[in-house]
């Protein structure tokens, strides 16, 4: 009996091993040869690499680059484990507002890159935020390559036009301007805002709001450090621009700013419902421009800051810099690997970026590169240097999705927003 | 003779109303080989139950006491991670959903399937059609079924929202955008499409019913309401609540359907456990506190499973034929 249970045990254990080494094991590399697996974000990052792989393949025809496009929300939700793992791509995308890049860097799961950040020249090609956003403990982890701004309200000219409306001139002036120009579309039998309320550009809106409600006791640029650990800066979210901002989206949504089914509305559905004239106006970010344009060729639309509050600041352009790509510890090929984020971060990657219309972080492109924008970009870069710009309010993920949950909840009456304000309070005080 | 023993070691034997005599070392030696035969024939599927269940529960238990993003070293909390459930608003709402869930969706699909079954057991015209159309939403993906009524709800261009908002303008937001109506809608979709499996599981169950009981009763008048209140249903119990349990579990454990169709939202109005443990662990990176509403989740699924088995005892139908 024992003879049996003995076999029995091995036969147990040996299947067990089996099933635990039955990862994949991808060829290694030699020195700037082999495959490279590159793992992206579906949209705007996969169709520049689309555009990346075969220049970068002539310049190394010895490497042979794939690439596997994921969808943003099972990228964010899957990232720390696929980049941690024995299967880890050689190169992936990773934002440094996403969980997982702390989450990365603290288990020691991401290669050291300061070496390409100097060989590329991306150091002192790009300004001082994007290589403190960059940073960690003076060490790089990832590259930065493009620049984005959210929000941006969009308006659709046609549509101002019928309602007799003349667009403001970079930005909304004041409430009672801003009222005015809802009033008159909503006269004209018009939904005035579209808004991806169910998704991240809810908290877009809210940085906008705090940006206008910040004083100059309570600075925008104190939102923008204090939900981290250790932060000194006072944290004001129970009170003060925050609690202001939670309070004009709840008088927004009494006016009727928002479009029909906004608390549950994707990024896609505003999209949408602008380009096909559904809504006046949208609330997005800068990738938008293409979106809508591909849903409508024909549409013609232009653009304008968020309103700035009575009592608070200018709004101004509100920049991110956190997207990036990383090369996992476990990649197979990591030589290549280094070879291609070189190649993203220098001069001809950066300006193959310019073709999908996302904004290159480098400054040093020649000027001609940006002729291959489209109007509406190139006039918001242009405007740049008189609007100005910020970072985006981009706090920490339990702060991030409490305020993002926080605007729907507000519109549908789940929440006040004093409510809102104290649950984040108390969130940032766990966190500091 | 002394009954312990003997063996039966063959069909032919038994057939000829024989009983062999064994020697104790050698029916010691067989029972040695057939314990030995059986662990070979259960090692594989030990060794998968072993990986995928066991572990992951154990793992999950133990997490529930740290806090973890997910890698690298986990941090011992204790029993924070369950002290902060009591006060987390977010998860007294998926509780609260949930249980809403899991209670409309077992009465209606249970419900709806059995009527169903009742009328195409009686032949009614058609019943192929019917038991074929009734199925069909069963087999559907759940992110088709998704994308196909949230496109039909879409507050601005959905086709049924242009037809209800004729009736009342008020309906015009979009069921799913309403959060007074969201939850409700997530159930029927629910019930749409998985009234199919208690259809077929009662069809099944039906189809044993001995024919004479149906026969006598008919004979002795007995009307269609009767027939399926006095003796179609009393004999199917067993089924009835094998599959108000399954539904029941089914519903409870429910995710990809709320994730898909509403993630949640808007607010947290359709936010159930599965999308709330999704969400702590997958985005915002807290294992353990995750693992924590896990272990709740799966403890009260348990608890409402043998409550529910202790109240109807199922097997307990004695029948008569």
């Amino acid at each position: 009996m024992k003879r049996y249970t003995a076999q029995a045990a091995a036969v147990s254990v040996m299947l067990t091993a089996g099933l635990v080494g039955c990862s994949t094991a991808p060829e290694a590399g030699a020195e700037g040869s082999g495959t490279l697996y590159v793992t992206t974000n579906a949209g705007v990052n996969a169709a520049w690499i689309d555009l990346v792989i075969p220049e970068f393949e002539k310049l190394h025809p010895n490497i042979d680059v794939i690439q596997d496009a994921i969808d943003p929300t099972t990228l964010q939700s899957t990232a720390a484990q696929l980049y941690a793992s024995s299967s880890a791509p050689d190169v992936g995308f990773l934002q440094t507002s996403m969980a997982a890049y702390a989450t990365l860097i603290d288990a020691g799961a991401l290669t050291e890159l300061n070496d390409v950040w100097e060989i590329s020249g991306l150091t002192d090609a790009v300004q001082p935020n994007v290589v403190a956003s960059w940073s960690v403990d003076d060490n790089h982890y990832g590259i930065a390559y493009n620049q984005v701004w959210a929000p941006v309200i969009y308006y659709n000219k046609a549509l101002f036009e019928q309602a007799g409306i003349t667009a403001p001139d970079g930005r909304v002036a004041s409430s009672s301007e801003w009222l005015d120009l809802i009033g008159k579309l909503k006269d004209a039998g018009l939904q005035p805002l579209a808004i991806g309320g169910g998704e991240f550009p809810a908290l877009h809106i809210a940085g906008a709001l705090l940006q206008a409600s910040s004083t100059g006791t309570n600075p925008y640029s104190d939102y923008l450090t204090n939900t981290l650990a250790g932060s000194t800066t006072p944290a004001l979210y129970s009170s003060g621009p925050f609690l202001d901002a939670m309070t004009t989206i709840d008088e927004w949504n009494e006016l009727g700013v928002f479009a029909k089914g906004t608390p549950s509305m994707t990024e896609g559905q505003s999209v949408s419902l602008f380009s096909a004239g559904g809504a006046a106006m949208l609330s997005n970010g800068s990738w938008a421009v293409q979106s809508a344009a591909k849903d409508s060729p024909d549409l013609d639309f232009g653009w304008f800051l968020y309103p700035m509050s009575d009592t608070g600041t200018e709004t101004t352009f509100l920049t991110y810099v956190g997207d990036g790509m990383v090369i996992p510890k476990t990649a197979k090929n990591p030589i290549a690997a280094k070879l291609f984020l070189e190649y993203l971060a220098g001069v001809d990657g950066q300006a193959l970026l310019v073709s999908t219309g996302s904004i290159p972080i480098r400054g040093d492109l020649p000027a001609s590169t940006f002729d291959a924008f489209d109007a509406q970009t190139a006039e918001m870069i242009k405007a740049m240097s008189t609007l100005g710009g910020a970072d985006i309010w981009s706090p920490d993920p339990t702060v991030n999705t409490a305020v993002t949950a926080a605007f729907s909840q507000i519109l549908i009456g789940e929440k006040t927003p004093q409510q809102v304000g104290d649950e984040v309070q108390a969130i940032v005080d766990s966190l500091r | 003779m002394a009954r312990n023993s003997s063996v039966v070691l063959n069909g032919r034997a038994a057939q000829a109303g024989k009983t062999l005599l064994v020697r104790p070392a050698a029916r010691r030696r067989l029972k040695q080989r057939d314990e030995s035969t059986a662990l070979w024939l259960t090692a594989p599927a030990l060794v998968l139950a072993l990986a995928f269940i066991v572990y992951p529960v154990i793992e999950t238990i133990r997490l529930s006491f740290f806090e973890w993003p997910g890698l690298g070293p986990a941090t011992f909390v204790g029993l924070d991670n369950f002290v902060g459930l009591a006060s987390d608003s977010d998860f007294a709402t998926a509780v609260e959903n949930n249980f809403l869930f899991a209670v409309v969706v077992t009465v209606g699909t249970v419900g709806l399937g059995t009527a169903f079954a009742l009328a195409i057991d009686r032949r009614v015209a058609f019943w192929r059609v019917y038991r074929f159309v009734f199925f069909l939403p069963y087999i559907l993906p759940m992110t088709i079924v998704a994308i196909m009524w949230a496109n039909a709800l879409d507050p601005n261009y959905g086709w049924l929202t242009g037809i209800v908002s004729l009736i009342n303008p008020e309906w015009g937001v979009g069921a799913l955008a309403n959060p007074d109506t969201a939850m409700y809608v997530v159930c029927l979709v629910a019930i749409w499409q998985f009234a199919g499996f208690p259809m077929v599981m009662m069809l099944g169950s039906l189809s044993s019913i001995p024919r004479d009981i149906v026969e006598a009763a008919r004979l002795d008048g007995a009307g269609p309401v009767q027939m399926a209140w006095r003796i179609s249903l009393p004999l199917c119990k067993d089924m009835l609540t094998t599959v108000v349990l399954l539904q029941l579990i089914f519903s409870f454990k429910v995710f990809d359907l709320v994730q898909a169709l509403t993630g949640g939202g808007p607010g947290s109005s359709t936010q159930v456990l599965g999308t709330l443990i999704f969400r702590e662990a997958f985005v915002e990176a807290k294992f353990g506190y995750a693992s924590a509403i896990a272990l709740v989740a799966s403890l009260s699924i348990i608890a409402i499973s043998l409550v529910y088995l202790a109240v109807l005892k199922p097997g307990r139908i004695e029948r008569q034929g």
